[in-house]
Order: C-alpha cells, then structure tokens, then sequence
C-alpha cells in the first residue's frame, strides 16, 4: 500500500516537474513566434514539414556517405566476413556432428551384433558344458558301478574258494580226527560218559582252530 | 489553438539552438569560411559568365549536431562488435546479441529475399548503414531535448537521394549504362515507328515512377516521424494551454497529459523501428529491381 502511494508520488512529482518545464519553455516559445508574424502564417511556418533547406541536406549526405566509409571498412564488411565464417563453422559442426552420429550408430549396431554373437556362443558354450558334464558323470557313474560290481564279483568269487577251502579243510581235519579219535577210542575203555566228553573235546577243538565267520 | 501548433511545431522542427529546460538555450554557430570567387570567363559559343561570390557559410542546426551524435554512436557500436565477432565468434552480452539479430535479419530476411543471395551481400553495407543510420535518428526523438532528424524533409530527401542513387548504380554496374537504361523498359514484341514511341513513353513513364517511389520513401519516413512527433508535441502542450486556469485543472491535465505520453512514446518506440525497417526494405526491393530486370 505504502509502495503504491509512493509510486503514484513519484509519478505525480515527474509529472509535475514536466509541465513546469513545458509551461517555461513554451512561454519563451510564444514569445518568438509572436513577433511580427500574424497567427495563421506563423503555423504554416513552424507547422510545414516540407520546408526543404539545401544545407541540412547536403550535410545529411556527407555524415550518412562519411558514416558509410569509415562503417564499410571498419564495422560492416568484417562484421559479414564474420557472419559467413560463423555459418561455415556452425555448417561444418553440423556435419561433424552427422557423421559422428553416423560413425556412432554403425559402431553400436557392429558391438551388438558382435554381443549377440557372442551370446549365441555362449550359451552353445554353457550348453555343450553341462552336455560334457552330464556326459562324464555319467560315465564316472557307470565305471563306478561297474567297479563295484566288479568288486563284487571278486568278492563273492573269493567266498566261494575259501568256503571251499574250508570245507575241504574241514573234510581232512573231520577224517583226521575221526580217524584219532576212532583211534583213542579204540585204547581206550569206553564208557558212555567219557564217550560223550571225547566227542564234545573233539568238537571244541575243531571250532578253536577255526571260529565260525572267518574266511 | 493555432498557436499550440505553432509551439509544437517549433518542437518538432529543426532549429538553430538547443532548448533545454527553464529556459536554457545553447545557441549553435554559424561557421565561416568566407567565400569562394570564381573569375569571370569567355567562352566561346556561351559567351561572357562574370564573376560569380559563393559564400561559403553554414549555420549548425540541431539536426546537424544529432546527425554527428548518430554517426559518432554507430561507429562506437559497430566497430567493436566488428571486432566481437570477428572470425565467426559468437555474440556474448545483451548488447551484441541485439545488434547482431538485428544485422542478421536485414542481412536474411530483408536483403537476400530482395536482391538474390548472391549479389545481396555486395549491398549489404548500403543496407545496414541505411537501416542504422535512420533508426538511430528515429530514436534521437525519444530523447529529452533532442529531435528526429528524420522528421524533416531535407534529411529524408537526402538518404531517399542517396538511395536513388544506389539504385541506379547498381543497375548500371549490373548491365552497363545502355542495358540498365533499356532495361527500364518491358521487353516487348512492337514494330516500326510506334514501337519507339511507345517504348520511349514508356520509359518515361517507367523513369518517373522510379524517382516517384524515392520521392514517396522520403516522404513517408519524414511524415510518419514528423506526426508521431507532432502529436507528442501537442499533447503536451496541452499542459501549457490550461497553466493559467485552475491549479486543479493544471494538475489533472498534466498527468492525463503525461500518461498519454508514456503510451505515445510505446507507439514512437515501435514507429522507429518500423519505419527504419521499411525505409530500408523498400530500398532493398528497389536495388533488386534494378539488379533483376523484369
């Protein structure tokens, strides 16, 4: 509020100070064109805008020619040789700039053309990997079961001998036992008691050279 | 109110001194240099000149000093800017970029449509300078105290002059003397005796509407200056014309009278560019013609 009236202040004040100038000036402005002309011919006078004079003419000829001369060599010819060059320049960025751009867009479409080769290759890559990988486990599988089974063979192979072995074994150590024993028998008096203990010592003596799970 | 014409015709007008407020005057002065004598001659067939005493005196005038004020700015402008953008630099600041829109417009959108590209840029100083030369004065109007020189005839007739002359040079360097001189005429297909006189009719007429459309150039730059100015003038003094009523009515005119001045000096402001810019496009136009013969 306070900014407003203080504008309209000044505004007034400017104002004011303007037409005290006009009001003085025009006093000494009416005082010229008063004398010695009536009223009507002072106007056409002051007013006539075709009042041609030879010498403002003439003078306007030489300051625009003299403005011309200097203006031509100093300001106005550099000023379109710098014009031209600035648009050469800017031309010449311009192009610069296309076939940047250009370069630009050949290169990204070769990277991804090469990318997407490359991806192609890996995946055949990644892909014959786990083929391989498969490919070995499984044969890795297969020797180790066919190991095992192998193992097993010799194994069961091996059970067979020596159980037979120890029948054999068993067959000569039986005959010759019986044969001792038959043989003690025989010496000695046979009661039915020690008959029956000498068959048990037999046994136990079998069963302590041999203990049953072995071989 | 004839009288308030009259006030404000004085102010618009050229005059021998400046007025400034409360009554100062700055008289200009008359400069002398005596006289230049020429002897008298006989010569033959003329016959016997005498002896003829051309005073060589010349009053300054306000325009005359406002002229060198507008010649002494342009050459403060433009050859620094020359300088600014030299080798194809670009503007930097307010200042240069204005002028440098302005000189590619005349250069772009005035010169190169009117004259062809290729012979536009020999004119182009012309151009510029003409387009300067008259805005910078246009503006002068809008200074406190001083005035348009485009506002009197006497300036206008002589840039329209100089623009003649332009035109008619850049005919003759264009097609010679002889081309230039028939080249105002349409080609036509007339036979015999009343081809000549028709096509010589023509020329005339042709001729005369060339120096009718400078005479109009200066006309109208001077008119539109000197009305716009006249107006301010006028309304202006308004303020004068009521001084000895009312103190309240003194009052109300004189702010009325300044409001309408603000809006007026928009319209000036727009004025002076406007006309620089026609003075200019038609001289351009004109050069073209006489570059590109119909």
């Amino acid at each position: 509020m306070v900014e407003q009236m203080r504008k309209w202040a000044a505004l007034a004040m400017i104002a004011l100070v303007l037409g005290l100038g006009t009001k003085s000036v025009s006093v000494a402005w009416g005082a010229e064109a008063g004398g010695g002309h009536g009223e009507e011919s002072s106007v056409a006078q002051a007013v006539n805008p075709l009042d041609f004079r030879q010498d403002l003419a003439l003078w306007t000829a030489v300051v625009f020619v003299g403005v011309l001369v200097v203006l031509r060599v100093f300001a106005w010819k550099p000023i379109a040789r710098a014009l031209d060059q600035r648009e050469d320049h800017i031309r010449r960025e311009i192009e610069d700039a296309e076939r940047a751009n250009a370069e630009a867009k050949r290169l990204l479409s070769e990277y991804q053309a090469k990318l997407g080769q490359a991806e192609n290759e890996i995946r055949a890559m990644i892909e014959k990997a786990k083929q391989d990988a498969q490919q070995v486990g499984q044969s890795l599988i297969d020797k180790a079961r066919q190991e095992a089974e192998e193992e097993y063979r010799r194994k069961l192979a091996e059970i067979d001998r020596a159980t037979e072995r120890a029948l054999q074994e068993l067959a000569q150590r039986g005959a010759a036992l019986a044969v001792d024993l038959a043989g003690k028998l025989v010496a000695a008096r046979l009661d039915p008691t020690a008959h029956a203990r000498m068959i048990e010592q037999a046994m136990e003596a079998i069963s302590r050279q041999h203990p049953p799970g072995l071989n | 109110m004839g009288m308030d014409i009259a006030v404000a015709g004085e102010h618009v007008k050229d005059a021998t001194s400046f007025h400034f407020p409360f009554g100062y005057h700055v008289e200009l002065p008359m400069l002398d240099f005596g006289s230049l004598r020429l002897g008298a001659v006989d010569l033959p067939l003329v016959g016997h000149i005498p002896a003829v005493e051309i005073p060589l005196r010349l009053q300054l005038t306000k325009f005359m000093v406002l002229e060198l004020i507008v010649a002494v700015l342009m050459m403060l402008i433009f050859i620094p800017l020359a300088w600014r953008l030299r080798g194809g630099r670009p503007p930097r600041g307010r200042l240069a970029t204005f002028f440098d829109v302005i000189l590619c417009y005349i250069r772009d959108q005035v010169a190169r449509p009117a004259i062809g590209k290729h012979e536009a840029d020999r004119y182009l100083p012309f151009l510029w300078n003409m387009f300067f030369f008259i805005l910078f004065c246009n503006l002068m109007g809008l200074v406190p105290w001083a005035g348009s020189p485009t506002g009197a005839i006497s300036v206008t007739g002589a840039l329209a002059v100089l623009s003649f002359a332009m035109v008619i040079g850049a005919g003759i360097q264009e097609h010679g003397l002889i081309g230039y001189v028939k080249s105002l005429v349409p080609h036509m297909d007339l036979k015999g005796v009343l081809g000549i006189i028709l096509k010589l009719m023509l020329w005339v007429i042709e001729f005369a509407g060339l120096c009718i459309k400078h005479a109009v150039l200066a006309v109208r730059l001077m008119a539109n200056m000197f009305a716009g100015h006249l107006v301010l003038a006028v309304i202006l003094s308004f303020i004068a014309a009521v001084a000895n009523f009312w103190l309240i009515l003194w009052f109300g005119v004189t702010i009325a009278s300044v409001a309408g001045q603000i809006a007026l000096m928009m319209l000036e402001l727009f004025v002076a560019f406007l006309q620089a810019y026609i003075f200019t496009f038609l001289a351009a136009i004109f050069i073209g013609m006489a570059v590109h013969t119909h």
